[in-house]
């Protein structure tokens, strides 16, 4: 049971979905559980089994008749303990800059912000479902760089449709492999996606002998340099993937199996859920993203290169992290990867920009990282 | 369980004995190890192709190993050579000093070591029978040449580095700095780290683009050919005001040279590094001492502009 002290009954409102059947890990039988989310997020339940972020829980059925959703009280206090902090740091930042770098606020620096890094928050998607599930994949740069190379050799021999489909295919089925070492076999994920990041880098080397895959028409550039009107192409998927990714945490039952089986994987097999199964579809995700973001990559070099994108893993698992989405799992939104994705990518053009010495910038974006977790990990242990 | 490892005991030392047999009845063919800083860059998988068509054509065995991009890991791939007993090293370092205790075992082990592509610090009395390469000094300093070329005695420029530390990154640049001496109008007014990636040397080349307007930027000069495509955006944007020059020549700075968008480059060719590499250990293991240049075999390295591009096919891809 998880009642916030602060929280204020309002209401009852809560989606519930139809109840099942529920086992404990011996077999034994529980009686009927059902899931249920408070209608409005920010609510959590009075009373249930088990419960995840974003107010989702297990509940019994019997239990399900009386639980009632909570609410915070909606002070200004809240505003800095909650998802918004975040937000205002970024506002501020962005005003801070515009006020002090020249040529910071301009839409053409925006834009350049905007299209290098959609390719990092597309990862930074995948990476924090696989978060929000107890777990991460370092294996997105090898997915990367291999859809890459494999979409750059289809389009140049075949079509560019059998290419782009091709590429995502294969970073699905890296990503399931991993869901299914990590679900069936028992392998640890750290362990797991190292694995498949050395192996899969392997592959792409063996089949290139490392060298870059030429010939890519130069129309497809359009998919990473492009801009409609405004907008960089690649800002333009990111925006859509990052929607479907809030859509599916936020309305499906997938998603909401998700956070729980990340909250708490004992709770989630007492519950009923397939929690092999929702493991395996996320990381089956996870790699498709990667596979995407790879695919973009190629739009933006027109080079299909083997050893790029070595250093995708660690820059969305801080991307994720600075946005202060834990690695515990069971709690995150895509706002925070999209926000972590977009402070450090500011930061970084912010320190090209004043022409801080490239001797400095890792050491400035450390200390950013670390001051951005360490609020946030301040915070959690105050409240 | 004593019995079974007592004939695994025994089973070893006679699989030992058959392979000393073997290896001593086909010691008319000779062994070279190579060691190569990181064979997963198109660079070195070049001059490994190179290599191996010269020892395939002169019946020689040639053992590649991937350095890793990690000290630890060349010194030990050298260890396990002189234990192999090979009948000659070559390697490409990546670090001048760092490999020298390696070389000295070697040396003990009289094995000669010829070093490829990266020169190695002799000074400590390490042996090194001679370099195959260019010199990444003279390769900064054409880069320089270049650019004086390019943009007169008075200009701002902007530099894209390579991965800080690197033996390119540090001599590439000391070289470019040894040419601008002699033309103090020339100002380096932003300098920017690309870790010889694309995506990087994109973002590097698209914040300098915004920091310095239109006029007040006379050229981009990148250590490796990644700066390419920052070099197509900007005259898609208009900003022919800022020329580009590249280090390095593959299909796409080819591309980019004859289409105008980038000025030209420097064109370090990884094949004959291979080629010449396993000439000269294929020379020296056959007698011929002073067949060929020592302690440095220098190599061409050409300025490629748009008046030699065409005639010139890149060093790599296309």
């Amino acid at each position: 049971m998880q009642v916030s002290s602060r929280g204020r009954a309002t209401g009852t409102g809560f989606i519930s979905w139809p109840a099942q059947a529920g086992r404990s890990p011996t077999g034994q039988h529980l009686g009927r559980v059902r899931i249920v989310r408070c209608a409005n997020a920010k609510r959590s339940l009075t009373a249930g089994l088990f419960c995840a972020g974003g107010g989702i829980c297990v509940v019994t059925d019997s239990d399900a008749k009386r639980v009632k959703c909570l609410t915070f009280e909606n002070t200004l206090g809240q505003l800095f303990t909650a998802n918004g902090a975040l937000l205002l740091i970024f506002i501020g930042i962005l005003i801070l800059f515009s006020l002090t770098i020249p040529h910071f606020a301009s839409w053409s620096n925006f834009a350049n912000i905007l299209q290098r890094n959609s390719i990092i928050g597309i990862v930074a998607c995948g990476m924090l479902m696989m978060i929000i599930l107890g777990g991460f994949d370092l294996s997105v740069g090898a997915v990367g760089a291999m859809s890459s190379v494999a979409a750059a050799a289809l389009i140049v021999n075949v079509s560019t449709t059998l290419g782009v489909a091709g590429g995502l295919a294969l970073g699905l089925i890296v990503g399931l492999f991993n869901g299914f070492c990590i679900a069936k076999i028992g392998i640890n994920a750290f362990v797991a996606t190292l694995a498949t990041q050395v192996l899969v880098t392997g592959f792409v080397l063996v089949a290139t002998s490392a060298q870059p895959v030429y010939g890519v028409p130069e129309s497809f550039t359009v998919l990473g340099l492009g801009r409609v009107g405004p907008i960089p192409i690649p800002t333009i998927i990111f925006a859509a993937i990052a929607l479907g990714v809030w859509a599916i945490l936020k309305f499906t039952t997938f998603g909401h199996y998700i956070y729980i089986v990340g909250g708490n994987r004992k709770a989630a097999r007492l519950a009923g859920i397939n929690v092999d199964a929702v493991i395996i579809a996320t990381y089956g995700v996870g790699g498709l993203l990667a596979s995407a973001a790879g695919i973009i990559l190629l739009g933006q070099t027109s080079i299909g290169q083997p050893a790029s994108a070595t250093d995708w893993p660690l820059t969305a698992i801080a991307a994720v992290v600075v946005g202060g989405v834990p690695l515990s799992g069971g709690v995150g939104t895509v706002g925070r990867a999209v926000l972590g994705t977009l402070l450090l990518g500011v930061l970084a053009n912010a320190l090209n920009l004043t022409g801080i010495s490239p001797f400095w910038q890792p050491a400035v974006t450390g200390a950013v990282i670390l001051a951005a977790v360490g609020a946030d990990a301040l915070r959690r242990t105050k409240s | 369980m004593k019995m079974i490892s007592r004939r695994n005991v025994i089973a070893l030392l006679a699989a030992a004995g058959a392979l000393t047999i073997s290896t001593s009845a086909f010691a008319s063919q000779k062994k070279i190890g190579m060691v190569l800083y990181d064979t997963s860059i198109p660079f070195f998988s070049n001059v490994i192709t190179a290599a191996k068509a010269v020892a395939d054509k002169n019946d020689v065995n040639l053992d590649v190993q991937n350095g890793n991009r990690d000290l630890a890991t060349q010194i030990s791939i050298v260890q396990q050579f002189v234990t192999q007993q090979v009948d000659l090293i070559l390697i490409a370092p990546g670090d001048p000093k760092g490999i020298i205790p390696a070389i000295r075992q070697a040396n003990d082990a009289n094995i000669p070591v010829m070093t490829i592509n990266t020169k190695v610090d002799t000074s400590t009395g390490a042996n090194v029978v001679t370099y195959i390469g260019v010199d990444d000094f003279v390769f900064g300093q054409k880069q320089g040449e270049l650019l004086v070329k390019t943009v007169g005695d008075k200009a701002n420029i902007a530099y894209i580095v390579g991965q800080l530390g690197t033996s390119a990154q540090l001599d590439r640049e000391a070289g470019l700095m040894d040419t601008l001496k002699k033309h103090p109008g020339i100002k380096i007014v932003a300098r920017s780290a690309a870790d010889w990636d694309n995506s990087k040397a994109l973002a590097a080349t698209q914040d300098f683009l915004s920091r310095f307007p239109k006029g007040s930027l006379d050229a981009v000069v990148d250590q490796g050919p990644e700066g390419v495509n920052g070099a197509k955006q900007a005259r898609q944007n208009g900003r022919d005001d800022v020329k580009f020059i590249m280090g390095d020549y593959p299909a796409e700075v080819r591309a980019a040279i004859l289409d105008g968008t980038v000025v030209g480059t420097i064109n370090q060719d990884p094949t004959p590094q291979g080629t010449t590499a396993m000439e000269d250990a294929i020379k020296w293991l056959n007698g011929e001492k002073s067949a060929f240049p020592q302690p440095f075999h220098y190599l061409d390295l050409p300025t490629v502009t748009r008046d030699n591009a065409q005639s010139m096919p890149p060093a790599w891809g296309g």
